[in-house]
């Protein structure tokens, strides 16, 4: 490993996503990728399972990607790994998909997965601010202006503690509506809260 | 009240398998579930997952590998950690071997059709004839392309030099699979370096690609490079870093 690292071998492990990554981009050595990349690479696997239903297409997948990371990283600015990760896999099981179907081609994608909103959650500023100001009032407020499925769903979840499962149980949407109801619920609670904290800081 | 926002590591094969099987605390749910709403990675793995246990269950699943899922520790990191760094020396020491089919695949977009474009930019109405030229790029925007050739073959008999019909043609070959045909159309336009040069360019060396000639795919591609810009310039050159 490199002596201009101030990680040694041993600390690697302890090293974020981002400084692996950049002493992977800047030295070149497939070793700093590796360690990143075993982070989630079952996170990966997963994914490529979803798509293909058999485990020797996911784990070629899997390898696969691995490989186009090694080509495609080096030079590039990467805001997220996991997210340009989740990108790159998303994007390889469609076209291999396709290209199992022999239904169509795969379409020019690498745009899309580095500057597309592929739906993860930036809450760092949020977890923030809720740490340093009082939040009931403001999720009270947010809450009101939910839709009435999402607010429910965000009620029973974060209020009441349950799971995906006693929320369908209870409210009969189907396990799947309840996902996208807090998924969406959540988003549009950060919007509404953010907006909240800006109107509270220039009042 | 359960924290809305709070900053979650992404899942271990531990959180997503005590999930699964129902053997995490009620805390511990409630976290896995609440980091899956903010990380689509770990919500499709779950899925994934999931599926795989349902498949293994329903027996549908035929890898003979075990169905349990691998559980994380360090010897399974260690091991896999090596192979991993192995295959990527090996990726990175020796040259590129490279699945043609996959890499024509990675690349290739079919062309839409841009003559009413084309023809509205130089002013000159598309021909309302029914004739065998209209016929076969109509045929080729409606994706029939096994009527395009037909059309465009007979048109092309009368009229050999219309670079335009022939590109069209070559093009409608080559979504049909008839590659060797295409590759004749797409150089006889290349090689008159008029209209759809650039086009033809490209699409000739995919098809150099895809049928193993990689020499002829990069000397094509590096007309396309040596410009500095262009409409292929950058999948070019990714390309070409490929090949």
């Amino acid at each position: 490993m490199s002596s201009s690292s101030p990680h040694t071998p041993s600390s690697f492990n302890e090293a974020s996503d981002a400084e692996l990554l950049n002493l992977f981009q800047k030295e070149l050595k497939p070793d700093y990728l590796g360690i990143l990349f075993m982070r989630y690479r079952h996170l990966a696997y997963g994914v490529a399972y979803k798509y293909f239903r058999e485990r020797e297409e996911a784990e070629d997948m899997v390898s696969h990607v691995f490989s186009l990371l090694l080509e495609k990283l080096p030079g590039k600015e990467i805001l997220s790994f996991k997210q340009y990760l989740y990108g790159t896999v998303r994007n390889e099981c469609l076209a291999r998909t396709r290209q199992l179907k022999k239904e169509g081609q795969r379409q020019q994608e690498w745009a899309h997965t580095e500057n597309s909103d592929t739906g993860f959650m930036e809450i760092e500023e949020l977890v923030h601010l809720t740490n340093e100001q009082p939040l009931d009032e403001a999720v009270q407020e947010a809450m009101e202006q939910l839709g009435e499925e999402q607010r429910i769903c965000v009620y029973h979840f974060f209020f009441e503690g349950k799971s995906y499962k006693d929320i369908s149980d209870e409210t009969g949407f189907t396990l799947k509506s309840v996902k996208s109801y807090l998924q969406n619920g959540k988003r549009n609670l950060k919007k509404l809260l953010e907006e909240y904290f800006k109107r509270a800081s220039s009042d | 009240m359960k924290p809305i926002f709070q900053e979650h590591q992404c899942l271990s094969e531990g959180n997503i398998e005590g999930y699964l099987s129902n053997r995490l605390s009620l805390e511990e749910r409630h976290r896995v579930e609440n980091h899956m709403l903010d990380c689509p990675l770990c919500s499709d793995a779950v899925d994934g997952y999931d599926l795989l246990r349902a498949d293994s269950k329903s027996g549908k699943e035929t890898e003979k590998k075990p169905v349990r899922m691998r559980v994380l520790n360090w010897r399974f990191f260690s091991a896999a950690a090596a192979v991993i760094i192995l295959l990527a020396a090996v990726v990175w020491i020796y040259p590129k071997q490279y699945d043609t089919d996959q890499l024509f695949a990675s690349y290739y977009a079919s062309y839409n059709s841009d003559l009413d474009i084309r023809f509205r930019q130089t002013g000159i109405e598309a021909s309302p004839a029914d004739t065998p030229l209209t016929r076969g790029l109509q045929a080729y925007a409606a994706q029939d392309y096994s009527r395009s050739i037909s059309q465009l073959e007979e048109f092309l008999q009368a009229n050999p030099n219309h670079l335009v019909s022939r590109f069209y043609l070559a093009l409608a070959q080559m979504e049909e699979g008839r590659e060797a045909e295409a590759i004749k159309n797409f150089s006889t336009v290349q090689m008159a370096r008029q209209e759809y040069w650039e086009e033809s360019s490209w699409y000739l060396a995919l098809l150099y690609v895809k049928s193993n000639q990689p020499e002829q795919a990069r000397e094509l591609l590096n007309t396309l490079i040596s410009p500095g810009s262009g409409r292929y310039y950058e999948q070019a050159k990714d390309l070409t870093s490929k090949l």
